[in-house]
């Protein structure tokens, strides 16, 4: 495999699904370079606003995020930001909206490897905020709440298959989430957060959705402001962070 | 033709409305939810024209005014199936925010009434997976977690936000109390232990869950309880007036309208908040 030891992260690394999202990201920073790869994807950092940031693709799925946010973690990150993208199981939610995952259904495997099915996949609370803040000031569409994750794209999500291969299993998957309140669809987001918490990292997460609700139409506009808000997500962290830091320091002990 | 059974008219089961001593329009639309009656009745302490709406089984729930915005208390008992059948009555009678509130158990007993604010619940609970799989997360509302925080920060009060666990269903949790735990409760307490995992909170998850579906707001701040099994007057106090504020705050966010609800919070100080687990 073409993995090679990661060179220092920064604390806020973006973790997109395919090269292409990462390589849009970093097109929009400064100072960019090369950070090593991990598997068949190249990280890379930089600064977006004055702040350093990192950006490395997961690929798709759960044990391929899990992977790569223990790289990043040992090259030093300790926030990460999935930007990814999703269908929508509810109507409210429309093409181009974003959805900001303040948790999400453990529909996956290889979450259990680390927490047991009962422990919530929560994302951190600051990063939600982070995440929503910067949607709110860009003025961009979003839906901050659970989503679900499942480990087969298809199958999973209840979508008939090749020649129209079904299960009794996937009929009311769909309806069932849409009962509960979820959101929307993906095959990362549980895993990352589970590992979050057990690894001790800040996680979050913003997809845009890419399917017409309706139609099922691919449409990819919205992941241009998926990668504007998760970019304004970092710098409001890094503010808040550098604002705890002083005022911890003035705090007498 | 289906077999399902619509639960809705109000004069079918012993527990509608409360036994129908309570009405649409008895109880505001934020709560507050301890375990006990004696919680409930500490909580209103320092309200006015407090008014007994209900008492029926484990469910005191009692209505009235703290700092001019009326809000309601309503003891869960002790049990998750007790919780679930109170915030189902409480969801009918129009109730959108939920805050518990209480003592939570901490696992390694080396605690003295730390304040903790629960940014999730391990769902062993009896009465959730009645209502979705367990793989759904026991999550609390975003919202009432961000009030919870800038709540504790306004009272330069420390606090941890931490996953909890709700133990209810392992059926060994007031055995304990007693010192004849099973040994499966003592095996999930160790294995929850070596995650990470430090104290549960009972019906933290039922609630949670039951929020979530319903599309109610919920959240919990609780008190760990120290090696003798209770924590001081004042550490109580501390919990009590940040949950108080902190549904106060809820409902003056409500008040202001649904747009831009988040803009009170947009600037945390992280230095006084613990985040773990």
């Amino acid at each position: 495999m073409a993995t090679r030891n990661l060179e220092a992260m920064p604390d806020c690394v973006f973790l997109p699904g395919s090269q292409q999202r990462a390589d849009r990201m970093a097109e929009l920073w400064d100072d960019v370079r090369s950070a090593g790869r991990v598997g068949d994807f190249e990280a890379y950092v930089g600064l977006v606003g004055g702040v350093p940031v990192g950006v490395c693709p997961t690929g798709i799925g759960g044990s391929s995020v899990c992977r790569t946010v223990d790289h990043v973690r040992r090259a030093g990150a300790t926030t990460l930001i999935r930007v990814g993208v999703t269908g929508t199981i509810q109507p409210k939610v429309h093409l181009g909206d974003l959805v900001i995952a303040t948790a999400a259904v453990r529909l996956d495997k290889v979450s259990t490897q680390y927490l047991p099915i009962e422990a919530p996949a929560v994302a951190d609370p600051f990063v939600v905020m982070a995440l929503v803040a910067a949607a709110e000031d860009l003025g961009v569409p979003h839906h901050a709440g659970v989503g679900a994750t499942q480990s087969s794209f298809y199958a999973g999500g209840g979508v008939s298959c090749h020649a129209g291969y079904r299960h009794s299993g996937m009929d009311n998957l769909e309806s069932d989430m849409r009962a509960a309140g979820v959101l929307d669809w993906d095959t990362e987001t549980a895993p990352l957060y589970v590992l979050g918490m057990f690894r001790n990292l800040r996680c979050g997460r913003v997809n845009a959705v890419v399917n017409h609700p309706e139609t099922g139409a691919y449409d990819p506009f919205g992941e241009e402001q998926a990668i504007a808000v998760a970019n304004r997500a970092a710098q409001n962290l890094h503010l808040w962070d550098a604002r705890a830091e002083t005022s911890r320091e003035e705090t007498p002990s | 033709m289906s077999d399902f059974v619509d639960k809705g008219p109000v004069d079918d089961f012993v527990h509608r409305r409360f036994g129908r001593e309570a009405c649409p329009g008895d109880i505001a639309s934020h709560v507050l939810v301890p375990a006990s009656k004696e919680e409930a009745r500490e909580l209103t302490a320092s309200w006015t024209h407090v008014n007994q709406v209900a008492d029926h089984y484990g469910f005191l729930v009692l209505t009235g005014q703290y700092r001019g915005q009326t809000l309601s208390v309503c003891s869960l008992g002790e049990s998750s199936a007790s919780a679930a059948v109170a915030i189902e009555e409480l969801a009918d009678l129009g109730v959108h925010t939920f805050l518990g509130v209480g003592l939570a158990d901490p696992f390694d007993h080396d605690d003295d009434g730390t304040l903790v604010i629960a940014r999730g619940s391990v769902r062993l609970d009896g009465a959730s997976p009645g209502y979705v799989q367990i793989g759904f997360p026991a999550a609390p509302s975003f919202d009432v977690v961000l009030a919870a925080l800038q709540t504790a920060e306004d009272q330069d009060t420390c606090v941890d936000l931490r996953l909890v666990a709700d133990l209810e269903g392992l059926g060994g949790v007031f055995a304990r109390e007693l010192g004849e735990a099973p040994p499966e409760t003592e095996r999930a307490r160790a294995h929850l232990t070596n995650l990470g995992i430090v104290n549960s909170c009972a019906s933290s998850a039922t609630l949670f869950v039951q929020a979530a579906i319903f599309g109610a707001r919920a959240g919990v701040v609780m008190a760990n309880r120290s090696r003798s099994n209770d924590v001081t007057a004042e550490r109580k106090q501390a919990m009590h007036t940040l949950a108080l504020d902190t549904i106060l705050r809820i409902a003056e966010w409500d008040n202001t309208g649904p747009t831009d609800f988040l803009r009170p919070y947009r600037s945390p100080n992280l230095a006084t908040t613990v985040v773990d687990g």
